[in-house]
């Protein structure tokens, strides 16, 4: 009779032994599963349901007033990422009088919203005071915030002679 | 080896004579021509106007043809100017000062380079539309090569600021380094480079080392023809 009860036991132990095996495989598959799940759509997202939106805009202005101080578009930015995507990206400045000072474009460039920043590790090229200061470079990073502009690599750039011409008398 | 301790010593280099003043008076010589830095002024300028023997009329009813026209300020063409640096480049918006970092050269004129800059930090302030670049700053191992016909003046200084209101060039270094064909002209904290004049100037205690076989400063030499083996006719051979 002990003996029986014993090998019950015994019996009794190993099926709750295997019943705790098998949920515990049950949990790994459906944690892989979920795992699986969520890796798909997360890659998902940017590739399969991207969202995109045209002339992507970032409008930066003067401090106590509504007038426009730095501008930040993009031809198409997929504004649902972070960061965003954009591109044929166009940073613009403007004075306070409302004439444009900063023009600067790129093909590609990432947008942060959180704080207002936009870089890229392509070229840029942008045009200073009607032109007549341009640049050319690789790498960038934009401040929108404090228009701080930082160009990496590869910079060339160019003065008009009128930049630099004063009327003096000549002897 | 010249070493003055002058008050006020003066270094300049005129086109076409070259002036060593201080208050022992003036010498003055022959020089190599540093006009070539930039075309003359007076090529630039138009002829005057010929003034004709009989007294026309004039065409603006009222106005003296007699009466001197106050001379207009002159704006002169410069070509454009090519900067470009290894280390990267800042732009402020809200000052418009630029900055560029690591290994910059400038090439004055980008097409036809008469001055290069080489240096490795410089820095500026590029004005709002309408505005001029009030001046240029370039620090740190500074080497302003200025390219000449007769050959090229070096100058060397850690800080080198170049105002464009009045076109001039202040190198500071410690001392600052001239290289000109004649020698190496060491300053007293600072040498002016004046493009509109093609001169330099070394005010202070300046040291003066002249290279050998090169008359200092273009000066140097008699008027005696020199002498050569040539057969003088006066002399013949003795055979």
């Amino acid at each position: 009779m002990h003996l029986f009860a014993t090998s019950i036991e015994r019996l009794c132990c190993s099926a709750v032994c295997r019943h705790r095996s098998w949920i515990t495989s049950i949990l790994r598959v459906s944690l892989l599963i979920v795992a699986m799940g969520g890796g798909w759509l997360a890659a998902e997202t940017p590739l399969g349901r991207s969202v995109v939106q045209k002339d992507f805009r970032v409008f930066e202005y003067y401090r106590g007033s509504q007038k426009l101080k730095a501008l930040l578009r993009g031809g198409e930015a997929e504004y649902l990422l972070n960061p965003i995507p954009m591109r044929r990206v166009t940073i613009e400045t403007y004075t306070e009088s409302g004439v444009t000072n900063l023009v600067a474009q790129c093909d590609t460039s990432f947008c942060n919203r959180s704080n207002r920043t936009a870089y890229s590790a392509g070229p840029l090229e942008f045009r200073l005071s009607e032109g007549k200061f341009r640049l050319s470079g690789w790498g960038f990073l934009w401040s929108q915030t404090n228009t701080h502009l930082i160009v990496s690599n590869r910079v060339r750039s160019v003065l008009k002679g009128d930049l630099l011409s004063h009327p003096i008398d000549r002897p | 080896m010249i070493r003055s301790s002058l008050s006020y010593f003066f270094l300049s280099l005129v086109a076409g004579h070259c002036f060593f003043g201080g208050s022992s008076g003036i010498l003055s010589a022959d020089a190599a021509g540093f006009d070539s830095l930039r075309p003359s002024t007076k090529a630039a300028l138009p002829p005057p106007p010929a003034v004709p023997e009989s007294t026309a009329p004039s065409p603006i009813p009222g106005a003296n043809p007699a009466a001197p026209l106050p001379p207009p300020a002159l704006v002169v063409p410069r070509g454009d100017v090519e900067i470009s640096s290894e280390g990267g480049f800042d732009y402020e918006g809200d000052t418009g000062r630029v900055l560029y970092r690591g290994k910059v050269k400038v090439l004055d004129p980008v097409d036809d380079p008469k001055t290069i800059i080489t240096a490795e930090w410089l820095t500026t302030v590029v004005p709002p539309p309408g505005g001029k670049v009030g001046e240029i700053i370039a620090m740190t191992n500074v080497v302003i090569k200025i390219l000449d016909l007769k050959g090229a003046q070096i100058a060397r200084g850690n800080k080198a600021v170049y105002n464009a209101t009045n076109d001039v060039v202040t190198i500071y270094g410690d001392p600052p380094i001239l290289e000109l064909p004649s020698g190496t002209l060491y300053g007293d904290g600072f040498v002016v480079f004046n493009r509109v004049t093609s001169q330099f100037q070394a005010p202070g205690r300046i040291r003066m080392v002249a290279r050998q076989g090169v008359p200092l400063l273009g000066i140097g030499g008699t008027n005696t023809t020199p002498r050569t083996n040539a057969v003088s006719p006066k002399n013949p051979p003795k055979l």
